[in-house]
């Protein structure tokens, strides 16, 4: 009877939570060679800004890098960001997801 | 017919430095193509002085006390075609007053547009730092008048090609620049092809270390510009009193507050001039203006 009832609350416990949809706002940190100069940096920031998607962009001259944080729900494709920072004007090296990452529950 | 002051300011501006860790040096072209879709803007009042009368190297007594400024105001404005390619127009404003010991004169008004087109040729990249070479060409159109005195333009259609070269660091920067004019000719009179060149050491003195952007900025531009310029024609017959070189170094020093301003002063102090003949030499000169963004 009691494993029945530990069961019982055990699947309308788990049950719920397969129902929630779990939003991660993911971050890519775009490692960016050639960005020596303000300027550049400014270039880079506007054509990521047209992706669609994200949310913030902030970029570090001395690490040589781009943080996006991209809108809840949202991917974007590898291929597509080094695409964008080759149109800019510049080299990327790698995109990788930041460890950390937001969940909320609906 | 004499060669049009303005002339010499015409070939030092079709091929501006355009719209740069530092900002693009203030006189040299740097390699960094950033057109941000026409929405870079340069706008500078240049100053161009000749008051010293030269034969070949040396200085003489002038009986007619002579002696020329030029205000040049040249709107330009980039385009990044692609990421490799950019096109460029550069539009002078004109203020030019002549004087001599007969009176003044002054021409106010547009003068000759160009337009440049460069194309990356080398690009390496790395962390914080790149090296580039570009291939640029021009064409300078005859839009300034000739009818006013002093002109304004000189009335020809002259082309242009050269290269542009940079390496450019986490503080320092060391860019270069030769081109070479072929100058037209108008009503008979015809000027005399251009080879310049031009090197620049740009330092960021403030922040030392640039982070996350943006930040205000100080950089320290140190640049030489030389001239070598043929000597003139008026119906094929060689102008004696035109032509020679000449070595100008131009110390500047350039501010970056925000995302979209930038403001730099620069002065041009000639330290070598060898004119061919009787000419007026070049005299002091200098560049403040400003490039802005247009979000």
């Amino acid at each position: 009877m009691r494993l029945k009832f530990t069961s019982l609350i055990l699947l309308f416990g788990i049950l719920p939570l397969c129902f929630l949809q779990a939003r991660a706002q993911d971050t890519l940190v775009v490692r960016v060679d050639g960005l020596s100069c303000a300027y550049c940096a400014y270039s880079l920031e506007k054509k990521l800004q047209e992706l669609d998607g994200v949310d913030k962009i902030g970029i570090n001259l001395k690490d040589g890098t781009a943080t996006l944080t991209l809108k809840e729900g949202v991917a974007i494709k590898d291929k597509i960001i080094e695409k964008t920072v080759k149109e800019s004007g510049f080299t990327p090296r790698s995109v990788k997801k930041k460890d950390e990452s937001k969940t909320r529950s609906k | 017919m004499k060669r049009p002051l303005t002339f010499s300011l015409l070939v030092s501006m079709a091929m501006p430095p355009s719209s740069l860790a530092q900002g693009p040096p203030i006189n040299t072209d740097t390699p960094i193509l950033l057109g941000l879709e026409g929405k870079a803007v340069m706008l500078r009042s240049m100053f161009l002085s000749k008051s010293q009368l030269y034969q070949y190297e040396s200085t003489i007594p002038d009986p007619l006390d002579r002696s020329v400024l030029a205000t040049a105001v040249p709107l330009v404005v980039p385009y990044n075609v692609t990421s490799d390619l950019l096109v460029g127009v550069i539009a002078p404003l004109l203020s030019v007053r002549s004087k001599s010991t007969a009176g003044s004169l002054t021409s106010t008004g547009l003068g000759d547009v160009s337009v440049v087109a460069k194309h990356v040729l080398v690009q390496i990249d790395d962390l914080q730092e790149t090296f580039r070479i570009l291939g640029k060409a021009g064409v300078k159109f005859p839009t300034g008048s000739k009818t006013v005195t002093p002109a304004l333009g000189t009335g020809s259609w002259d082309v242009s090609f050269g290269t542009v070269a940079g390496w450019i660091g986490k503080r320092f920067g060391l860019y270069g620049e030769l081109l070479y004019a072929l100058n037209g000719s108008s009503e008979g009179y015809s000027y005399g092809n251009t080879l310049s060149y031009s090197v620049a050491l740009g330092f960021r003195i403030s922040p030392a270390v640039y982070e996350t952007y943006p930040l205000t900025q100080w950089n320290l531009y140190f640049e030489a510009i030389g001239k070598y310029v043929a000597k003139d024609a008026v119906n094929t017959v060689t102008n004696e009193n035109s032509g020679g070189q000449i070595l100008i170094l131009a110390p500047g020093i350039q501010w970056i507050p925000s995302r979209v301003l930038l403001a730099e002063v620069a002065f041009q102090v000639p330290v070598f001039q060898s004119l061919n003949g009787t000419q007026l030499g070049t005299g002091f000169g200098a560049i403040v203006g400003m490039r802005f963004l247009l979000n």
